[in-house]
Order: structure tokens, then C-alpha cells, then sequence
């Protein structure tokens, strides 16, 4: 996303804001204006979190069991997407073969794939790390082709002609040279795959996951347990981004001076 | 993506995998490896899709098209509102250091929360159907569509802006004259990422809160009654809509508008 960095004046920045808009909607809520049946105060999302995580911590269990299927789908996803996308990026036939398959389904919503698997996978965490899997996998092979089809092909020739052969091309140029692209892939996949599991969780989940906890609490009129599972939802996605893609970025691209400022 | 380009040979070499893929699906099904019912059939999906679109409503349409209708019209209303508070408000913080330094926290939080998670809590505000659809789509297509806008007038160039005020240019005249048009390939790139997220949602919470029609009723529907053929179908004419609807529609709105106005530059993500 095009966020600028330097407008960020250190993490305070960042915090202060959401402080101030939390304790309006405490005020809002403990003075009456919106009744808390229907807007739970912060609070009291504090208190039902500890009921929820003491004595018994349902709460981590939930998010475990979520981060558990994303991590085994998303990284399958990756692997695979980088696979093919490198075959659809070198191999024009290739490309040619799959290309409308990959831009067709690509547009498809994940969750419209789950109906499908509850009925030949059954409930359960099959059908979640499927899902998740063919959310993150459609981005990433896009992006690894684009990425691998736009390394420039002097340099491909300026490195054979050197005397590189071609597997040292691919590790050294091809590679490097995708690799932004190739980090969009997965920075994309990780949204879609997050999707993807909360969408999954509340069609297949048959006990744990932080969307089939929302899901239940629905049954419950559990409001504040819906809350809190939002929250959580969008802080995990957000932190899974920031360790995962930011690490790589860091480690790859960052360091070999590719990321226009 | 459409490119408008010469077609060769080369571009019918996907009828290869495609004709694999037929073949397979068939034998699988025919010798019963997997549970025919289950797996169905490339001529028995062919055949619902067929079916579905003759088949008539108790008033007439086809039962198909009903589907299809349904989900366009709750995705445009929802589009339409995520764009007018999408683009005002996204103007209005890009326009305005503190208004942006104030709101980007929360929406970067709020931005990555998948559409569906809200529909729980909307069914218990305001109940199943079209209201909690619309909403939730709306509220989905909604970040995309700001988080570009406020970097488009971001990204302008000041002197525009300045220039414009110098000459006397009021709030309003700013606003359609200079900003959006300024901004309009950002713009474009958020508004077509909020129809693309609108649209997810709508399938996903129909699944989960439609009354009766829409693709995503229509699918989730067919598996309560095990007929995964209509399964099939909805996933072909789901991926199929959605690619007319940004190929053909958004891709002659885009040559009406940035292309004429000399704008397209990669936006934002």
C-alpha cells in the first residue's frame, strides 16, 4: 500500500490517534448514546477477553489453530506459485497454456471454492488449507511470471555471454531481478489467504479459529466476542504482514537497493 | 486483461490443458474414482448451466440471470456508496495534513480486516439480507478506495494546487477541477480494488446471509442439497461475470477518462 513513511512521526504517531478514537467510543458507549448491547464499550471487550483467556485460554487457542492453517496453506501457496509462475515466466508455451486459466481464476472469489470442497473434502481443516492455499496461489504465480517476464534481456545475455551458465542466470539475474515483484505475490497473498481462512473458518470449521469463534458467537448474541475477534483479526493480518513480508523485504530487496523511495 | 493485439496460433494453445483437463474430469467421474455424484461431470455442469438459464422464476426471468442480477445490483449499490465517501473523504484527507496524520492509524488497522468478518455482527445490527450485504460490501470496497484517493492528492504536485487557489479558485472548484482529475489514476486503481473486494464480498456474505437469490446463495445453497454440478456452474459464471464486468466495463471507463486525459501511470497498489 502507498503509505508514506516519513510522515509517520515515530510509533506515537501511529498510537495516539487510535487511543483517542477508542476512549470516544468508550465515552460514547458509557454515556448511553449507543447502548452497549449493540456496541460493547472497550472495556468490556477487556473483561470478556480475560473470561476468554482465563482460566481456560480458549482465545489462544483460537488464534493458534487459525495461524497454524494459514502458515501450512500460505506456504504451500508460495512454493507452489513460484513454481509455476517461474515455468509461465521462462517458457512461452507454457505461459500461452496457462496464462487464461491463471487471469480467469484469479478473479474468482476463494470463498466461492469452499461450497466445492465442503462437499468433496468435508468439513474440517482439509477444506480451510485448501482454501487458503488457492487463495494465495493465483497472486503469486501472476506475480512471479509478470516479475520474471520484465528482467530486462540484456542483462539475461550480458550475464551468458559472460559466462554464466544458465542456472547460475536464473539464481543471480532471473531471480533478483523479479523479485519485487515476486514480494507483491506474496505480500498479495497473505491478504487473499487471510480472507480466504476467515471466510473458510466460518463455512468448515466444526470447533476452533478466530473466524469460526465469530461465526459461533453469533449464536450466542455473544457481541463482544465478535468484537474481539475482529480486533484480533485485523491486528494478526497486520502484524503476519509486518513480520513476514517486511522481513524479506528487508533481507532481500531492500538490501540490494531495489525499492524506489 | 484484454490487450487488443493481432492473435496468433499460439494464443489457442490453452484449449490444450483446457481439452486435459475435460478428459480427466470425464474418465475420473466415469470410472467412479471419485464419487461420481460428487465430482459430476464437464456435460452434466455444461447441461446445469443450460438448465439454470432456461428455468423460470414464478414471475417470468430466468432463474440464472436472477442469480446474477441480484448479486451485480447489490455489488453497484454498495460500490456506488463505498465511492462517494471512498473518494470525498479520501480527497479530504489527502488534502489535509492533520485530517490524515489523525485517521491513517485506524484505517491501516481496519483496512486488512476481510470483509466477512463484519457480517456477523451487522446480521445482529440490522438482520440477514440485502441491508447486511450491502453494508458489509460497502464497508469492504470503502479502504481500497480512500487509502488511493488520499495517496493520489498526496502525490500531487503542490504548484497545481497553488496555483489554482492563487487564481481564485473556491473549495468546490478544487475539488472537481484539480483534485480529481489529478488524482484520477490513483483514484482508478482504488476504485477498481474496492469493486474487486465489494464483489468478493458480496459472494462471501451471501453465502452467509442472502435470503434467496445471488451466485453466492445459489452455490452455497446447492450444498445443502448435494448437487455439486450447480457448484461447477457458479464458480465458472462467477469467475466469468466478474471478468466482464472489469475487462469490458471498467477497462471503457478507463479509455473514457484517464486514457483521454493523458493520466495512466501505474497508481497505487
Amino acid at each position: 500500500m502507498p503509505v508514506d513513511s516519513e510522515i509517520f512521526k515515530g510509533p506515537a504517531g501511529f498510537i495516539i490517534p487510535i487511543v483517542i478514537l477508542v476512549f470516544i467510543w468508550e465515552l460514547v458507549v458509557d454515556i448511553g448514546l449507543i447502548s452497549s448491547s449493540l456496541l460493547p464499550a472497550p472495556s468490556t471487550l477487556l473483561i470478556r477477553a480475560t473470561q476468554l483467556s482465563y482460566p481456560e485460554p480458549i482465545l489462544i487457542h483460537h488464534i493458534l489453530e487459525s495461524l497454524y492453517r494459514f502458515a501450512v496453506g500460505y506456504i504451500l501457496a508460495v512454493i507452489a506459485g513460484i513454481g509455476i509462475g517461474v515455468l509461465m515466466g521462462m517458457s512461452r508455451i507454457w505461459y500461452k497454456m496457462l496464462n487464461p486459466f491463471v487471469s480467469l481464476f484469479i478473479s474468482l472469489p476463494t470463498i466461492a471454492w469452499v461450497p466445492l470442497l465442503l462437499v468433496i473434502v468435508g468439513l474440517g481443516d482439509a477444506t480451510i488449507i485448501i482454501a487458503i492455499f488457492l487463495g494465495a496461489f493465483f497472486p503469486m504465480v501472476y506475480n512471479t511470471t509478470t516479475g520474471i517476464q520484465g528482467v530486462p534481456q540484456q542483462l539475461i545475455w550480458a550475464s551468458r555471454s559472460m559466462g554464466a551458465g544458465r542456472g547460475a542466470t536464473f539464481l543471480h539475474v532471473v531471480i533478483p531481478g523479479s523479485m519485487v515483484s515476486i514480494l507483491t505475490g506474496m505480500k498479495l497473498g497473505v491478504g487473499n489467504a487471510w480472507r480466504a481462512l476467515v471466510g473458510a473458518e466460518m463455512l468448515a470449521a466444526t470447533m476452533w479459529g478466530l473466524g469460526f469463534m465469530i461465526y459461533a458467537a453469533r449464536a450466542f448474541y455473544d457481541i463482544r466476542a465478535m468484537f474481539i475477534g475482529l480486533v484480533l483479526i485485523g491486528l494478526l493480518s497486520y502484524l503476519v504482514d509486518m513480520a513476514l513480508i517486511q522481513t524479506i523485504e528487508n533481507k532481500t530487496i531492500r538490501k540490494w537497493g531495489m525499492v524506489r523511495e | 486483461m484484454i490487450h487488443f493485439r493481432e492473435i496468433d496460433g499460439s494464443d489457442f494453445l490453452f484449449l490444450i490443458p483446457f481439452a486435459v483437463i475435460i478428459v480427466l474430469w470425464t474418465l475420473v467421474s466415469k470410472f467412479g474414482i471419485i464419487n461420481p455424484v460428487l465430482i459430476s461431470n464437464p456435460f452434466q455442469v455444461a447441461e446445469t448451466i443450460w438448465n439454470l438459464l432456461i428455468k423460470q422464476t414464478a414471475d417470468g426471468h430466468s432463474v440464472l440471470l436472477t442469480h446474477i442480477g441480484q448479486s451485480y445490483f447489490r455489488l453497484f449499490i454498495s460500490f456506488i456508496i463505498a465511492a462517494l465517501i471512498g473518494v470525498g473523504f479520501g480527497i479530504l484527507l489527502g488534502a489535509r495534513e492533520k485530517w490524515y496524520l489523525f485517521f491513517n492509524p485506524v484505517l491501516t488497522i481496519l483496512m486488512p480486516i476481510p470483509g466477512i468478518a463484519w457480517a456477523p455482527i451487522f446480521m445482529l445490527w440490522i438482520g440477514f439480507g440485502d441491508p447486511t450485504i450491502i453494508t458489509v460490501a460497502a464497508l469492504a470496497a470503502f479502504f481500497p478506495i480512500v487509502y488511493n484517493t488520499a495517496a493520489g492528492v498526496r502525490h500531487m504536485e503542490k504548484e497545481l494546487i497553488w496555483a489554482a487557489r492563487s487564481m481564485g479558485a473556491k473549495n468546490s472548484t478544487l475539488f472537481l477541477r484539480v483534485y480529481i482529475p489529478h488524482a484520477a489514476a490513483y483514484i482508478f486503481t482504488g476504485l477498481r480494488l474496492g469493486l474487486a473486494r465489494g464483489w468478493r464480498t458480496v459472494i462471501a456474505v451471501e453465502m452467509i446471509a442472502a435470503s434467496l437469490w445471488g451466485l453466492g446463495f445459489m452455490i452455497f445453497d446447492a450444498r445443502e442439497y448435494l448437487l455439486p454440478s450447480v457448484i461447477y456452474a457458479g464458480i465458472i459464471i462467477l469467475a466469468v461475470s466478474y471478468y466482464l464486468l472489469d475487462s469490458v466495463l471498467i477497462r471503457w471507463i478507463e479509455s473514457r477518462t484517464i486514457d483521454r486525459w493523458g493520466m495512466r501511470e501505474t497508481g497505487g497498489l
